[in-house]
């Protein structure tokens, strides 16, 4: 029989493998993007947006959320690599509605003139300060304690770092307890592929 | 040991902070401890402003500072407690798992008073936090302004 001390050594030792464990997967999955190759295609976002609910559906059991899905442009790009950016997007915009009895998540398109395409995703969780914004896409940056908000502080990188090589970008905005929206660009496919 | 220092800990980890008091305690040492959760927090214990509006206005005897923490980091907050008169004389220890040289001359750079490196081992890890609060809470002699009781 171990004392109460002990189990709680046994505990911390077993939370803190677990987060290696992310950690290195996400540091992984960071890295391989500045490695790959990309495979550029036309890539239907209607698809990837389903594939990446699909994938984290489990975050979502239990939970009261409103999905407002709008009618979404095809990219030009790497289809895995912009899966991996909405199932990025999508997973923070449910964990930080996570304290909101009703949460509402909204993906769309925004008009972006001038040949580029914009995406973005919008909730009504627990937002951020402005004063951060540049801090986001910082690897291992977070702007909330892990025990509030697990987090490697990974998944925001990897997302710029994939819109870099696809000559896009990504930005935000929110207020403190006021949601957050993560627009993404992309240069719109007709303009590309007569270059690529 | 009946003169105790304050100390100030920044530190993101819940479990740096838990095995940081864990530590502490046996020189009966943690009831004097802060903890603040990122370098905005800490900042606001020093200026006492937001939750730290009412408490009294008296330095900690040191500040144990981590380097990587959410909103305003280690060296941001290091850079300001430097630059300001009231504040530049609290003694401030790094206290990173980061061994790069960068960082530990930038800390010099801005005029740190110790950098200790976290060992990865947790005997020397509890070791290395009582020896840095006896020495910093009981030995040293702090600035005039810091509590000590």
């Amino acid at each position: 029989m171990l004392d109460a001390k002990s189990n709680r050594y046994i505990a911390m030792v077993l939370e803190s493998a677990k987060r290696m464990g992310n950690l290195i997967d996400d540091l992984l999955a960071f890295s391989r993007i500045g490695r790959a190759e990309t495979q550029l295609k036309v890539v239907s976002l209607t698809q990837r947006v389903t594939e990446a609910l699909a994938e984290v559906r489990q975050d979502t059991q239990g939970r009261d959320i409103e999905w407002k899905i709008g009618a979404l442009p095809d990219f030009y790009g790497d289809r895995s690599m912009l899966r991996l950016v909405l199932v990025n997007l999508i997973s923070n915009a449910i964990k930080f509605t996570r304290p909101r009895q009703h949460a509402e998540i909204e993906i769309g398109c925004s008009d972006g003139n001038k040949g580029l395409l914009v995406v973005f995703v919008r909730d009504n969780g627990v937002g951020f300060d402005m004063k951060y914004v540049n801090k986001l896409f910082g690897v291992f940056q977070r702007l909330h304690p892990t025990e509030t908000f697990e987090s490697t502080g990974i998944g925001l990188a990897t997302v710029q770092r994939i819109l870099h090589r696809h000559g896009g970008k990504v930005w935000a905005e929110g207020a403190v307890d006021g949601g957050a929206t993560f627009d993404f660009s992309a240069p719109k496919p007709q303009r590309l592929v007569g270059r690529l | 040991m009946s003169n105790l220092g304050r100390i100030l800990m920044v530190e993101d980890d819940p479990k740096d902070v838990e095995l940081t008091l864990t530590a502490l305690e046996e020189y009966n040492l943690a009831n004097e401890v802060i903890v603040a959760r990122d370098g905005e927090q800490a900042l606001d214990y020093l200026y006492c402003r937001g939750e730290y509006r009412d408490r009294s206005s008296d330095n900690p005897a040191v500040m144990l500072l981590d380097l990587k923490l959410p909103k305003i980091d280690g060296l941001e907050v290091l850079k300001q407690i430097k630059s300001d008169a009231t504040l530049s004389m609290i003694p401030i220890v790094v206290l990173t798992s980061s061994k790069e040289e960068k960082d530990m001359v930038a800390s010099y750079r801005l005029g740190v008073n110790a950098y200790v490196v976290k060992p990865v081992d947790f005997h020397e890890f509890v070791n290395a936090i009582k020896e840095l609060g006896v020495f910093w809470a009981v030995i040293n002699e702090p600035p005039p302004g810091s509590v000590r009781k």
